[in-house]
C-alpha cells in the first residue's frame, strides 16, 4: 500500500512539474514549438526522449532475456540514427523556419505543393501514433502493477497519468514536455545506476554475471538464438535507421523545429550517441535475469521483477516512478504530434482561438482512446508494428523533399506512401508469416516501385519538377508585403 | 554561397561506424560465446562503435566548419516566432491564390 501511494504521488509530482507554468500557451505556434529558440540542453532532453522510453525499461531487458546480446540492435539503430539526423535535422529546421512549418504535414503540404498530400500523411501519421500512445499508457500501468503487485493500482495510475498528461500538454505545450523530459532522463539514469549497483552487489560484480552466463546459457552471448538471428538484427536495425534518420515519426518534429539554430541540432546529434551507452544496463539486467528468473517469465516483466529481487521496496518505488516518467514524456509528445496533425493539417482553416479549442478536444479524444484500449487490455500493442512500419513509408518522400528542388510530384509520392502503408497493414492484420523480417522494410519495396512507376507516368504526361510557391523575406512580410508582391 | 553539410565524403566518414554495427552478426565473436575483459564481445564492440560514431561526427563537424560552416552559422537567419507565423500565412495565401489549396 505504501509503495502504491509513493508511486501515485511520484506520478502526480511529474504531472505537476509539467503544468508548473503561470501562463497557459494560447497560440498554436508557441504551444507547439515555443519561440523556436530552444538552447542545446532543452533540445537535448527533448530529442533524447526516444532513447529512454518504456521500451528501454520493459522491452529491452525482455529481449535480452529471450534473445541475449541481439538486444544490442537497439543501441545500433539509435546510434546510427544520430549519424543520419546530423545531416537531416538541420535541413528540416531550415525549411521549417523559412516556410513556417509546425508539423510534418506542413512539410509535405508545402514541399510537394499539395494540400491533400499533407492531409493523407497527417491521417496516416496520427493513426499510426495511437498504438504507440496506448503502449506508453499500458506500459506505465504494467510498471506500477509489477512494482506494487496491485491490479487496482495499475488502473488508477493509468487514469491519473493520462489525465495529468492531457492537462500539462494542453496547458504548457512543448515547454511543459521539456521540463518533464529533463526530470525523466535524470530519473531514468539514476534508476539504471541503482539497478546496476544492485546487480553488482548481488552477483559480486558484472563480469561474474557474464562468466556465469557463459557457463549456463552460452548461446545468449552469440547472435544464434532462435528468432533473434542475424536476419532479425539486420532488418530490425535497418528499418528503424531508415525511419529515424529521416525523422518519420511525426511527434519528433516539434523538438527539431523548435531548436534555436542548426548548430544546436548538429551539436546534439554529435553527442547523443553517447546516451545510448545507458541502454547496456537494461540489456545486462535481462541477461542476468536468465540466472535468477524462471525460463517462462514474460519478457516485459523481467526488469521490474529483477528489481524486486535485488532491491529493497523503497528503491523499487523509485525505479517504478522513473519508469512512469519514461511513459509520460513520450505519451505527451505523441499526443501533441497527433493533435497538431489533426488540427493543422487534416481539419485546417480555422480562427486561431477555435484552432486551440479543437486542438484540446483532439488531445482528450486521443488520450481517452489510448486509455480505454489500455484499461480493457486490448492488445493493440501488437499494432505497434503499424506505427513504425507505416511511418517508415514516409522516408523516401522526406528524402526527396529535402533536396533544393523537389523533382517528384505529389501524386507519385502519395500513391507510394499509401501502397507501402497498405502493405504493412495487410501483413499485420492478415498475419502473413515473414520470419524475422520487418514488415516496414518489406513494404518499402512496393513503396519504391509505385513511386518510380507513377513518377515515370507523370513525366511521360508532361509533369515537371515541383515549383515551390514563392516566398517573401520575413522583413517584407512584417512590412505588410502583399501576396502578389511576393511572387 | 552557403556550404553544403551533406557531401559524399562526409557520408563515407559516418558510414564507417554504421557498417561496424551492421557487420556485428557476421563477425567471429558473434558466433561464439566470447568475453572481452569479462564482458560479452558483442557488447564491447557495440560500445566501441558508439564511441566511433561520436568521433566520426566530430570529424565531419570540423570539416564542415572549415569549409565555411562557421561563417554560415554566424550568418544564419533566425526569425522571430511572429515573423514565421506571418511567413506561413503568406505562404498559405499564395498557395490559395495559385489554386494549390
Amino acid at each position: 500500500m505504501t509503495l502504491s501511494i509513493m508511486i501515485v504521488v511520484g506520478i502526480v509530482l511529474i504531472g505537476a512539474l509539467g503544468v508548473a507554468s503561470r501562463r497557459r500557451q494560447k497560440s498554436m505556434s508557441t504551444w507547439t514549438v515555443g519561440e523556436r529558440s530552444n538552447p542545446k540542453w532543452t533540445s537535448w532532453f527533448l530529442q533524447a526522449g526516444e532513447s529512454l522510453t518504456t521500451f528501454s525499461f520493459l522491452g529491452l531487458a525482455g529481449i535480452a532475456f529471450g534473445g541475449g546480446v541481439s538486444a544490442t540492435f537497439a543501441v545500433a539503430y539509435l546510434t546510427i540514427s544520430w549519424l543520419g539526423l546530423y545531416f537531416v535535422a538541420p535541413r528540416i529546421r531550415e525549411f521549417g523556419q523559412r516556410r513556417g512549418y509546425l508539423t510534418m504535414g506542413d512539410f509535405f503540404e508545402d514541399r510537394f505543393r499539395s494540400r491533400w498530400l499533407g492531409r493523407v500523411v497527417s491521417v496516416i501519421g496520427a493513426l499510426a501514433l495511437i498504438p504507440y500512445l496506448q503502449l506508453q499508457i499500458t506500459g506505465l500501468g504494467l510498471i506500477v502493477e509489477l512494482a506494487t503487485g496491485s491490479e487496482s493500482a495499475r488502473g488508477l495510475s493509468m487514469v491519473i497519468a493520462s489525465i495529468l498528461v492531457a492537462l500539462f500538454v494542453a496547458w504548457s505545450g512543448l515547454k511543459g514536455i521539456a521540463r518533464v523530459a529533463i526530470l525523466k532522463d535524470i530519473m531514468m539514469v539514476v534508476a539504471m545506476v541503482v539497478i546496476a549497483a544492485g546487480l553488482m552487489i548481488s552477483f559480486g560484480g558484472i563480469p561474474e554475471i557474464f562468466a556465469q552466463i557463459a557457463r549456463e546459457a552460452p548461446v545468449l552471448l552469440t547472435m544464434q538464438v532462435d528468432g533473434y538471428d542475424p536476419v532479425f538484427f539486420i532488418t530490425a536495425t535497418l528499418v528503424t535507421v531508415i525511419g529515424s534518420s529521416f525523422n518519420t515519426l511525426p511527434h519528433l518534429w516539434p523538438p527539431v523545429l523548435a531548436a534555436k539554430s542548426a548548430e544546436v541540432l548538429r551539436s546534439n546529434a554529435k553527442w547523443l550517441p553517447i546516451y545510448q551507452l545507458v541502454l547496456f544496463l537494461p540489456v545486462t539486467v535481462g541477461l542476468a535475469a536468465v540466472l535468477v528468473l524462471p525460463e517462462d517469465t514474460t519478457g516485459n516483466t523481467v526488469l521490474l521483477t529483477m528489481s524486486g529481487v535485488i532491491l529493497p521496496d523503497w528503491l523499487v518505488g523509485i525505479v517504478a516512478i522513473a519508469g512512469a516518467s519514461a511513459a509520460m514524456v513520450p505519451a505527451s509528445a505523441i499526443v501533441m504530434g497527433i493533435s497538431t496533425l489533426i488540427t493543422r493539417n487534416v481539419i485546417g482553416s480555422m480562427t486561431p482561438s477555435r484552432q486551440m479549442t479543437v486542438n484540446y478536444a483532439v488531445i482528450v479524444v486521443a488520450i481517452g482512446l489510448a486509455l480505454a484500449f489500455g484499461l480493457v487490455r486490448s492488445d493493440i500493442g501488437a499494432l505497434l508494428l503499424l506505427t513504425y512500419g507505416c511511418t517508415t513509408q514516409f522516408a523516401p518522400a522526406i528524402a526527396i523533399a529535402l533536396a533544393d528542388r523537389v523533382r517528384v510530384g505529389a501524386w507519385p509520392v502519395g500513391l507510394s506512401i499509401v501502397a507501402g502503408s497498405l502493405t504493412v497493414a495487410v501483413i499485420t492484420f492478415a498475419g502473413i508469416p515473414i520470419g524475422s523480417w520487418d514488415s516496414g522494410l518489406i513494404a518499402l519495396a512496393p513503396n519504391l516501385i509505385v513511386l518510380v512507376v507513377a513518377e515515370a507516368i507523370r513525366r511521360a504526361r508532361g509533369g515537371r519538377d515541383v515549383e515551390q510557391v514563392a516566398m517573401p523575406s520575413p522583413d517584407r512580410v512584417a512590412a505588410g508585403g502583399s501576396v502578389s508582391a511576393l511572387s | 554561397m552557403k556550404p553544403r553539410l551533406f557531401t559524399l565524403g562526409r557520408l563515407a566518414i559516418v558510414s564507417v561506424p554504421a557498417l561496424g554495427f551492421f557487420a556485428i552478426p557476421f563477425l567471429p565473436f558473434a558466433q561464439e560465446p566470447v568475453l572481452w575483459l569479462g564482458l560479452p564481445a558483442v557488447l564491447v564492440w557495440s560500445a566501441l562503435m558508439v564511441l566511433l560514431s561520436v568521433v566520426a561526427l566530430q570529424i565531419v563537424e570540423v570539416l564542415y566548419l572549415r569549409a565555411g560552416g562557421r561563417e554560415a552559422d554566424q550568418q544564419e537567419e533566425r526569425f522571430a516566432t511572429q515573423q514565421i507565423e506571418q511567413i506561413r500565412a503568406a505562404r498559405i495565401a499564395a498557395e490559395e491564390s495559385e489554386g494549390v489549396r
